[in-house]
This record gives structure tokens, sequence and C-alpha cells, in this order.
């Protein structure tokens, strides 16, 4: 009911829009146009992930070439710390994995997928002409840019390495309970990106729920919008713990309020100078492991469900044939939504919690194997007897679905209580992690970025170089991270800035660490490749017509290019069908639009 | 035949294959993992293995079906593609086949993760005790001494060394002093947390002397001959974490004798370490322990905490630590 209301009230402000057209700001930069703040999402996720690329090539590096100064990058670190810091000795290697994981994380792959593509998607796709809450929308845009403005302090806040975060992005107290000022920034900061997806989440589930378009039922909404949904409500349940944790854990930094400091610690401290001498502890320091992994585990379905949607809407696309299980891929998604709460103990098998309720948490993640099987086998049954067309954004898909299937059965690796004993903190978990984020979330958002850019900024990317990038990227990213899954196995353990002085046994995987790094630093640079196509095509691109890809959903059939303030002119599109009727007998043509009439057209002729 | 049949039967032969696979092959055929030393440690690589060959067959099926689809169905001219939405039948086998092996899976390896972690093991009469302090960055160890018993005068201290029987079982309660760290020992397929406030209990049994240990290449593929297996330090604690590794030396049942008996009873530490009276539970000590990361030795104080935290105490030297001290 609202929904209608609001959309009203819109159509009025539209018959309007020559007379006040907005200035520069209001349009670009305070704008509470879900498109323009999907696309500030995207150029601003863009530049953060080479802030992160960076980070990790100073970590590769020194895994390759132990204690040497580090070319270009090591000029930033000594411009940041002063002489000799452009090494990464430990302080300034825990601190580049720390920033590295966390501006990944919290400041490209969420913001990216969620911020960028459920913006800019979620009110087009399903046919509305807003976000429910627009200035919502923009406060969780700008919330990014303090939590950003915080990460970047917490560098340099202290003047050294040793003060910036470095206790990795788990941040376990004590080891962050006792790092510099930055520890506290960053606890900060994750805060804030917290508040940020939590209000693009109340956003999100508000707009899909009250704001569809006439004959827009549930089970006609595109997969993308499904995954974008059931994401909101994991993300809205989940993120609240996370920052509970984290505020906690704040507290105990700068208070010394003793939720995670066990008895004992605060003994060294001298009662007559250090008020922090009288916290008794008596915290739990395996406390803050559930907490932060009760998030962090769904948090990682809130990485790959969004993707996992964009990959389902352009293999269909470009397949030319409807999703294979569209019903069975929405339980699929729930599936994993659901039981992602229960799985994250399976962080903590080695914590020194009960055994037994390991094995409880063992049985629940080989259980969600289970969606992410059933999601494939889908995926593989719409290739099959489709006519597919490898354009760009269809060649990232299909990498998606190809590493991510990597991704998911080394999963089952962990899962196996025994097997994780070993494999636990090893670069085996850094492989599987980078499969599956990179591997499975980057892909689906690089094939997003393409399939969509055309109607995000009116004009066509450089398909050539496109390719260039696919193959590229395809390429340095399984050189680069499918070795470590052998280097993992062989015992090589993650977070050690030159393990191989101390252990003769992982001394002999310094050559496969080097061939590893080549690939990162090739990884690296191919994406500048992506940068340099998206900011040279929103300038001097082909100009897009409506609906190149002639696909079916109401952003490309309804919504014209550019697209207006309001979306969809005078009236609302009206749905007739499901989002993928590709090939239907029951038009000439290979794709049939969800807000097609035919009863109307067939009167007219 | 048809497509749904090919897949159900495919789909079955997988694992089949898998499991037949497993069952002709021990030890480390593909050399994936370094050298086993104990029991479990084997139990674990068949284990490894199993899965090794389930997810590879499952992987190299769905992306060679990848592939040919691609390949098979690439648009063509004229060509239109199947207008279907799916299929019960087919949705019910692939998602009954592979709930059904995970759960074979989980149901296989359970009984295998029970007798890994729990705290007493299958032949505890022969079992010596030992007791492990982990601290930043180094591993201490403590051994009952004659009596038997912890927390008395007789106890044997080792920092940076562990050495333990062959063939019995070692019991031992793990203990972290400042963060979180992890005792993982390579060789034996093992890990568990060293946690703050925690005593885990855990045990392993080594079949294997560690001068029997084959040798190592290094870097420039020269073998070296090792004769301790390694102990690990697999949580990240600070910034020396990449260093903080110990030898375990497993020998025969004399020598192991002979080695507890010439050990100290007292904890030989490095400066600023542990130091003071002996506290009453640990036998170590907690009254005038330090934060000794490296950080602060690094001779930068944080603004508040490691001024006060070292103000007053000599500036300790990581490279002091004794680790490399000889066996």
């Amino acid at each position: 009911m609202s929904g209608a209301t609001h959309a009203a009230s819109h159509d009025d402000a539209h018959g309007h829009d020559s007379h006040h057209e907005p200035g520069f700001f209001r349009k670009y930069v305070w704008s509470h146009d879900h498109k323009m703040i999907g696309r500030q999402f995207l150029l601003t996720t863009l530049f953060m992930l080479f802030v992160g690329g960076a980070l990790a090539l100073i970590v590769r590096w020194q895994l390759a070439y132990p204690d040497t100064r580090i070319p270009v990058l090591g000029s930033i670190l000594e411009a940041m710390y002063g002489e000799g810091k452009g090494v990464a000795g430990g302080d300034v290697y825990n601190m580049a994995f720390t920033m590295h994981a966390s501006v990944m994380i919290f400041l490209v792959v969420i913001p990216m997928l969620i911020g960028a593509f459920g913006n800019f998607c979620i009110p087009l796709m399903i046919g509305a002409r807003d976000m429910a809450f627009p200035f919502l929308n923009a406060l969780s845009y700008w919330l990014m840019w303090p939590a950003l403005v915080i990460f970047s302090a917490s560098f340099v806040i202290g003047g050294g390495p040793e003060t910036a975060p470095g206790a990795g992005w788990t941040s376990y107290p004590p080891l962050s309970y006792l790092g510099g000022q930055g520890q506290t920034l960053w606890c900060l900061g994750v805060i804030l990106v917290g508040a940020s997806s939590v209000m693009g989440a109340v956003n999100y589930i508000t707009t899909i729920v009250t704001m569809r378009a006439p004959g827009m039922r549930m089970f006609r909404m595109p997969l993308t919008v499904w995954a974008m949904f059931i994401t909101s409500v994991l993300s809205l349940l989940a993120t609240p713990v996370l920052s509970s944790a984290m505020l906690m854990l704040t507290m105990d930094r700068l208070w010394g309020s003793s939720f995670f400091i066990p008895a004992g610690l605060s003994q060294g401290l001298d009662v007559t100078t250090n008020p922090f001498a009288f916290a008794s502890g008596g915290g739990n320091v395996v406390l803050y492991q559930h907490l932060f992994w009760f998030y962090s585990h769904p948090a990682v379905y809130i990485m790959i469900l969004p993707a996992m949607g964009i990959v389902s809407d352009i293999l269909a696309t470009f397949s030319r044939k409807p999703i294979f299980g569209y019903r069975p891929m929405v339980y699929s998604i729930s599936g994993i939504a659901g039981l992602g709460f229960i799985v994250w103990g399976h962080h903590m098998f080695q914590s020194g919690m009960n055994p037994a309720l390991g094995m409880t948490f063992m049985l629940s993640t080989m259980m969600i194997a289970l969606p992410s099987a059933i999601k494939t086998f889908n995926w593989l049954a719409t290739l099959w007897r489709g006519t597919i067309q490898f354009t760009v954004p269809m060649c990232f898909a299909l990498a998606f679905v190809s590493m991510f299937v990597i991704g998911g059965l080394s999963g089952i690796f962990m899962a196996a209580t025994p097997v994780d004993a070993h494999i636990h903190d090893t670069y085996f978990i850094v492989a599987h992690i980078h499969y599956v984020l990179f591997g499975g979330s980057l892909m689906g958002a690089f094939a997003g970025i393409y399939y969509w850019f055309p109607k995000m900024f009116g004009r066509h990317m450089n398909y050539k170089l496109g390719y260039v990038h696919f193959w590229l990227t395809l390429v340095s990213f399984n050189m680069t991270f499918f070795l470590m899954h052998v280097v993992g196995l062989h015992g090589m353990h993650r977070r050690t800035q030159n393990p191989f002085t101390k252990y003769v046994y992982i001394d002999g995987m310094l050559p496969l660490n080097k061939a590893m790094t080549h690939g990162a630093i090739l990884l690296g640079c191919t994406q500048l490749l992506l940068l340099g196509n998206v900011l040279w095509s929103i300038f001097k691109g082909r100009k897009a017509e409506q609906n190149p890809w002639n696909a079916n959903t109401l952003e490309w059939s309804a919504a014209p290019t550019p697209t207006p303030h309001g979306n969809f002119g005078p009236s609302l599109p009206t749905v007739y069908r499901g989002p993928y009727e590709y090939s239907s007998p029951e038009v000439e043509e290979d794709w049939l639009p969800q807000n097609r009439d035919l009863t109307a057209t067939a009167g007219a002729k | 035949m048809t497509p749904t049949r090919r897949t159900r039967l495919s789909a079955l032969a997988l694992p089949l294959l898998a499991a037949l696979f497993a069952a002709g092959c021990s030890g480390d055929p593909l050399h994936l993992l370094p050298e086993a030393a104990s029991p479990v440690a084997r139990e674990v690589d068949e284990l490894i293995y199993l899965i090794v060959y389930v997810t590879g067959a499952t992987l190299v099926g769905v992306q060679a079906a990848l592939v040919y689809f691609l390949f098979r169905y690439r648009a063509r001219k004229g060509a239109r593609a199947k207008y279907t939405h799916g299929n019960h039948a087919v949705e019910m086998t692939w998602t009954v086949l592979p709930a059904l092996v995970l759960v074979l899976l989980a149901v296989y390896q359970a009984g295998m993760w029970k007798r890994m972690k729990s705290a007493v093991p299958e032949d505890n009469a022969n079992a010596i005790e030992v007791q492990v302090f982990a601290k930043q960055f180094e591993w201490n160890f403590r051994y009952p001494g004659p009596d038997g018993a912890f927390n008395t005068a007789d106890d044997r201290y080792s920092t940076g060394i562990m050495v333990v029987p062959v063939d019995r079982p070692v019991n031992i309660e793990l203990r972290a002093m400042d963060v979180i760290h992890s005792f993982f020992l390579p060789n034996f397929r093992f890990k568990q947390d060293a946690v703050p406030g925690l005593h885990t209990k855990l045990w392993f049994r080594a079949d294997k002397l560690s001068s029997a240990r084959q040798p190592v290449a290094d870097r420039d593929g020269v073998e070296k001959q090792l004769d301790y297996w390694d102990i690990v330090c697999a949580e990240l604690c600070g910034s020396q974490h990449s260093a903080m590794s110990a030898r375990l030396y497993v020998v025969p049942d004399e020598d192991y004798e002979k080695w507890v008996a010439g050990q100290p009873t007292t904890l030989r530490l490095p400066p600023n370490s542990l130091r003071g009276p002996e506290d009453s539970t640990t036998g170590l000590i907690w009254q005038r322990w330090h934060w000794q990361d490296s950080r602060e030795i690094k001779g930068k104080p944080r603004r508040s905490r490691g001024v006060l935290l070292f103000g007053e105490e000599d500036s300790p030297d990581p490279e002091a630590s004794q680790d490399d001290e000889e066996f």
C-alpha cells in the first residue's frame, strides 16, 4: 500500500522535473537516487579494490623475496613509516594482511555486490521508482566515508607500523587487546561499515516486500533480487552481533571492561600508575570468537549469494534459456542462509571448545555444501541445450561457476574435522577463501559490471579489452591461488612473514611461493585494465541502446537508457510472467520480456 | 538413454569409483603431505585421500561437463535453445545423492575425530604427562619429574625443546600465557589452539623416531637431514609469530628418561619473561608477567600501555631467547 502511494507521489514530482533540474552536487554527490548511489558505491569500491590489492602484493612480495625491499610499494611504505620500512618486517607484514582482508571484505566485496548492484538493480528489476527510504540509502553510502577515513587513519595514527592494526581481520583478543591505537580505529571502522550494511538491508527488505510493480509476484522476481533479499535478511540479523563484539572489544581496550580478558593477564601492570591494572580479568577469549564468527560466517554468504544471483541472471540471458529449476534455486539460496547461521563453529574446531560440539558443527557444515551443489547442477543444466553466447559478462559468469566449484569442494576438506586439524590456519584455508571470494564473489561482480554497465552509464564498455581482462584474470588467478592448496597441505601456515628461516620443511616451498607471487602481480596489474576500461567507457564508450542483451528483466525491457529519475516514464510497468522466458514457443524471437502484454499485441495486429 | 538416466548413472558412478580408488591406495601416493609420524596421522591421511578422490572426481566431472556444454551448445545460426524450466526427478537426484555422500563422509570421520580429540588416549596406563605453556614467542614445557606430580619441587622444565618417548601416548595440558597460540605438529596432522584462560587437554602418540625422519628438501632442492619433528605456532601471535618454533624429539624410552632427569628444575628464561615468586596453580609466574610483544621491544612504547608495562624494566631482547639451543 505504502509502495503505491510512494509511486503516485513520484509520478507527480516527475511531471515537474524540467522545472528543477538538480545542480551538480545535488545530482552527483548528495543524490538520493538509487542509481546514482549505486554508481557511487561502484566507483568507490573499484578504487578500494586497488588499495586492497596493493596490500596483498606487499604480503606476496615478502613471501617470495623475504626481507628485501618491495619495489614501488616500498616507497609508499617508507613515506608512511620512514626509512627502512620498505621491507615487510613483522609489523608491516601483519598490518598488510590485516588491512588487505579488512579492506577487501568491508570496503570492496560487500559494498560492491550489495551497495552497488543491490542499489542499482533492485528498484529497476522489481519495477519501483526508487528505494523505500531514499535518504537512508544515501546515508548508508555516506557512512562508508567515515569508515574509509578511519581505516586510512589507522595505518598511520601512531606513526609506525607497530601501532597499525595487525591482529588479522579476525582480530582475536588478547592480541587485538594489546595492539596499538590503530586497532581501536579499526574496531570503530568496522562498526560504521556494519551500520551502513544494516541501513542498506532494512531498505532492501522494505523495498522488495512493499514496492514491487503490479504483477511482480515474489516468484516472478529475478534471482538477483531474490539473492539480495535473502542476503539483506542475513545481514540484518548477523551484523549487529559483529558490531556488539567490536564495541565490547573497544571497551576492553579503552576502559578495561574485561569482556574478553581472562584473569591473570593484567597482573603484569603496575597498579600505582596504570588504571588498567584494576581490570580483574574473568573475561572469555573464546566468547569473542563465537560472536565474531556468528557474523563472519554468514558474512561469507552475504558476499557470495548476491554474486550467485547475478550469475544466474547472466547465465540464463546468454544461454537464451530459462534458468533450470527456478524454485530449487530460490530454496537453495534460503537454505544456505538458514544453515549459514549454524555453521560458525567450524572456524573454531581447534579453539578448545568441546570436541563434541565440533562434531555437531561438522554435520551442519557438510550439509551446507548441499544447496551450493544444487545451485551448481542447476547452472550446468541451464547451459545444457542452450544457445550460449560468449559475451564478456557471460565469460565471467562461467568463470564464477568453474572457480566456485573448486572453492566449494575444498570446503569439504575443512568440514571434515580430523582433516581440519591439519589444514586449519594453513595456506589451504587461504586458497579456499580466495576461490570463494575472488573466484566467486569478484568474478560475479566483474560479470555484473560488464553486464549492467550499459544501463548504469548509458554506454558500452570496450569488449575486446574485456576479453583480455577475462583471460589474464582467469589464468593469473589460478596461478596465484591453486598452488596455495599445495603448500597448505604440506603444512605451510598462514600469517607468517618469513617462515622459511625457522622451518626447513617450509623452505622447500619458496619456489612455489615465488610462482604465486608472480601470478599475484600479474593478477593485480590485470585489474588496471578493468579500471581503465570503466573510466574510459563512462566518457567515450559506444552509446548503448535500451536493451543491448535482449534480456527479459524490467531494467532492460522497461527502463529507458539513460534511465531518468523515477526510472519508468509516466506509468509503472505491469509484469505478466517470470524473468526467464527465453526461447519461449509463444513468440518468434528468443526472448519474452516480463512486461510484454501478449494479448495487447495480438489485439493490435 | 535419456539425459535423466545418464545423469543419475554418472552421479552414482563417480563416488563409487572414488571409494574404490581410495581403498587401493595407502600412505601418500601423490606426495601431498609432510611425512606422517603417528598412527593418527596415517588415519587422517587416509581420510584426506578419500576426500581428495571424491572431490577430485566431482571436480573433473563438473568441469568436463561445463566445458563440453560450452562447446556443444555454443550459439549457432538458426539454433534455438530448449525451452524448459527444470525437471523434478533430476532435482531430486542431485539433491539426494550428494546429501548421502556428505552424510556418509560425516559419519565416517566422526569416530576418528573422537579418538583424536578425546582427553584420554586408548592406552593411558603407559602415558607420560607434559604441560605446555605458550608465550610470545616461545614454547615452554614442564615435566612432572620423578614424583609424577606437577607443582612440586622436582618438576623439570624445558624451553624450545620437547622430548617424548616413542610409542607411548603423551598427555598434554596446553595453556597460553599471553595471547592465543596454536600448537601445530604438521607431521602428526595435529593442531590445538592454546587459549589464555583455558586448560586444553590433548594427546598424541609418536611411532617414529625423529632421528629416522626422511630428508627434507630446502629452497635449492638440497636435501637436509633433520633429527626432530617441527612444532609450529599456527595462530597469529604478534610480530615474531613466524619465528615461534620449537623442536620435538621422539627418542627411545631410556633416552627420554635420561633427558628428563637432566633437565633443570627451574625454568631458564630470557630476561623479563617469567620471573618472581612461583604461582601455586601454574607453577609459573603471573605476578611479574610482561607482555613481550616486539612492538614495545623495539623501543617505541605505545602512548599509555607500553610505557606502563615497561617503564621500569630493562629492555628485553627477543634474540636472547634460547630456542636455537642444541639438544
